[in-house]
């Protein structure tokens, strides 16, 4: 079963917050903005990366949310000024050329 | 996803897990866990640290030549399963058994052939005519295939009769289906004399590379086929195997065509010869990428038609490892039409 996820956060330090981007990146997660992630995950991957941002936070200062949502939402994201693509996020690309 | 490296100059690297494409001034990352597998049909240049993510997480690395034919691969230095499953095929090859597999594989093949033939014909009220008579042969060749007892050795010739009388009446069928500047007369491979032909090779060659990768990871040896003999580099068991799902990219090129989706520029063109060019190929894997992306009913469960292949070689695997007088496990259950 794979989910749909947004993962957005503030942390103070510039380590663990660089690590957490990495993190969110190799799961494969798309960078929608400076401090948020957004795309399709496996569910034990959404609990995998859920435990490894938890190592990495300080939790007296910083915060990480994992959203999951569902495609019904998904559709009816509104998007203003620069985007992201839909179907890239959704993983409806099939083959990427390059 | 597929990653597809088409344009020349290309840089493949790693970075901290992520695959990096690099060409001039574009770039993408893409994290290994949303790629299936690394396509190169063109110049470029991949890194041994991108060459071992991809091996890490089961992906897998494969070149293409001009016509679409897998020419090489990049794939673990194991095989998937137990070499027993590779010595049992060796036998079997030379048994009666092997020739009940080899009737199975060219039976389905042939009925999925006027599966679809008989679906096209109920898209197009009043032109039954057209199909009537392919459908006649080939029903009568398919009735021709049950005759055969002994090895597969001694029915080779027979066999291959039967199914290329009932692939020329098929593909004379589809033919006169085409829109009509692309109505082909036969089959032509290397090189392809048509339009047609020429995306129904690269369909085919896709294909192959999937298949190849369903034996590895079922444990059968892709070198060893019942039907198709041995020979040198000659990947015998793909081609067999590949029979039951050549109606994949059949489909596709089929649809491709009569959905008027293709263009004369799609081609290169040279003396006798007709290739996809640099504008084809992208439109021609998107097609076969969403056709087989497609859900269909398999076994009672739905299931993406990229993954039977897989479970058929498994299902291939246990028949040769089931031991004589157990019960066969059905394999084949393909129920497109």
């Amino acid at each position: 079963m794979s989910v749909l996820v947004w993962v957005i956060y503030d942390i103070v330090e510039n380590k663990p917050r660089t690590r957490v981007a990495k993190e969110c990146k190799k799961a494969g997660l798309i960078r929608v903005q400076k401090s948020v992630f957004l795309g399709k995950l496996e569910s034990n991957r959404f609990d995998e990366l859920s435990e490894k941002c938890l190592d990495l936070i300080d939790e007296e200062t910083d915060s990480v949310y994992l959203f999951p949502f569902c495609q019904e939402d998904f559709k009816n994201i509104r998007v203003h000024g620069q985007g992201f693509d839909k179907k890239l996020v959704n993983d409806e690309i099939l083959a990427m050329f390059f | 996803m597929q990653l597809v490296i088409n344009s020349a100059g290309t840089y493949i690297t790693q970075k901290d897990g992520i695959f990096r494409l690099k060409n001039k001034d574009r770039s993408f990352d893409v994290s290994p866990q949303k790629v299936e597998s690394i396509v190169v049909s063109n110049q470029a240049m991949i890194t041994t640290q991108a060459i071992v993510a991809a091996l890490e997480n089961n992906i897998d690395i494969i070149f293409l030549d001009g016509y679409g034919d897998p020419i090489g691969r990049v794939w673990f230095a194991k095989m998937g399963s137990t070499a027993l499953i590779r010595r049992k095929q060796l036998e079997i090859a030379e048994d009666k058994k092997g020739l009940e597999l080899v009737t199975d594989m060219i039976r389905k093949k042939i009925e999925n052939q006027t599966g679809f033939l008989k679906k096209l014909m109920y898209a197009r009220p009043g032109k039954e005519s057209f199909f009537e008579n392919p459908i006649k042969i080939i029903d009568s060749a398919l009735a021709g295939l049950d005759m055969y007892n002994g090895t597969v050795e001694d029915s080779r010739n027979s066999i291959m009769g039967v199914e290329g009388t009932a692939c020329r009446a098929y593909f004379q069928c589809l033919s006169r289906l085409m829109p009509e500047k692309y109505i082909f007369r036969g089959r032509s491979r290397q090189p392809a004399k048509d339009p047609f032909n020429a995306v129904l090779n690269y369909c085919y060659g896709i294909l192959y590379s999937r298949i190849e990768k369903a034996c590895i990871l079922a444990g059968l040896d892709p070198y060893v086929g019942f039907l198709h003999t041995d020979n040198y580099n000659k990947k015998s068991m793909v081609f067999d195997l590949i029979e039951p799902f050549r109606i994949f990219a059949e489909q596709t090129a089929v649809y491709l065509f009569t959905g008027k989706k293709i263009k004369d520029e799609y081609f290169r063109t040279t003396d006798n010869a007709v290739s996809l060019n640099d504008k084809g190929k992208p439109l021609v894997i998107d097609a076969i990428n969403s056709h087989m992306d497609e859900t269909v009913r398999y076994r009672k469960k739905n299931v993406k038609r990229k993954y039977i292949p897989q479970h058929e070689a498994h299902r291939l695997a246990n028949i040769l490892l089931a031991d004589e007088g157990e019960k066969r496990p059905e394999w084949l259950g393909i129920k497109e039409f």
